[in-house]
């Protein structure tokens, strides 16, 4: 059974398709960050970008903040 | 939907030309792309190894196994 989707409703893939031709952050599994601007992807969610920055050793402490700061707004 | 054929374009555009290929592990590979499969298995020729951004290897053709592969980046200019 699948749930039904109501246009206020959006997928996470759709999410990801509006940001095509945007500047998106790509957080990896391993505190590593990449940004660049979104051109395409597919079913897998490979993606093609351009213009890209790689950053390495993005600090966890950092993004632990951020991700509760983003949280405290949701409350 | 999802600009599919930007990735299958960027694919056709990058063969036969340099490019640097890098494994999660951290190492860069860079040479010329003589195959590209749907695993992401490649084929390189004329390649040079890089760990930590310093050229260790070289290898006349070498094939990397699609799983270790981070990403597939064109190459301004032959090192």
């Amino acid at each position: 059974m699948s749930m039904p989707v109501s246009s206020s409703t959006l997928l996470p893939l759709e999410l990801v398709d509006k940001c095509i031709g945007s500047r998106i952050h790509i957080i990896m599994k391993n505190d590593k960050e990449i940004v660049g601007t979104l051109l395409g992807f597919d079913d897998f969610v490979n993606m093609l970008l351009e213009d890209v920055t790689e950053y390495r050793n993005y600090s966890r402490r950092q993004a632990n903040n951020k991700i509760r700061s983003d949280f405290a707004q949701w409350k | 939907m999802s600009r599919k054929e930007a990735l299958s374009s960027f694919i056709q555009q990058i063969h036969a030309r340099p490019v640097v290929v890098k494994l999660n592990s951290g190492v860069d590979y860079r040479g010329v792309l003589a195959c590209l499969d749907g695993y992401m298995n490649i084929a390189l020729e004329q390649t040079e190894e890089y760990v930590n951004g310093q050229l260790k290897n070289k290898f006349g053709d070498a094939f990397i196994r699609g799983n270790n592969v981070l990403y597939i980046s064109t190459q301004k200019r032959r090192y």
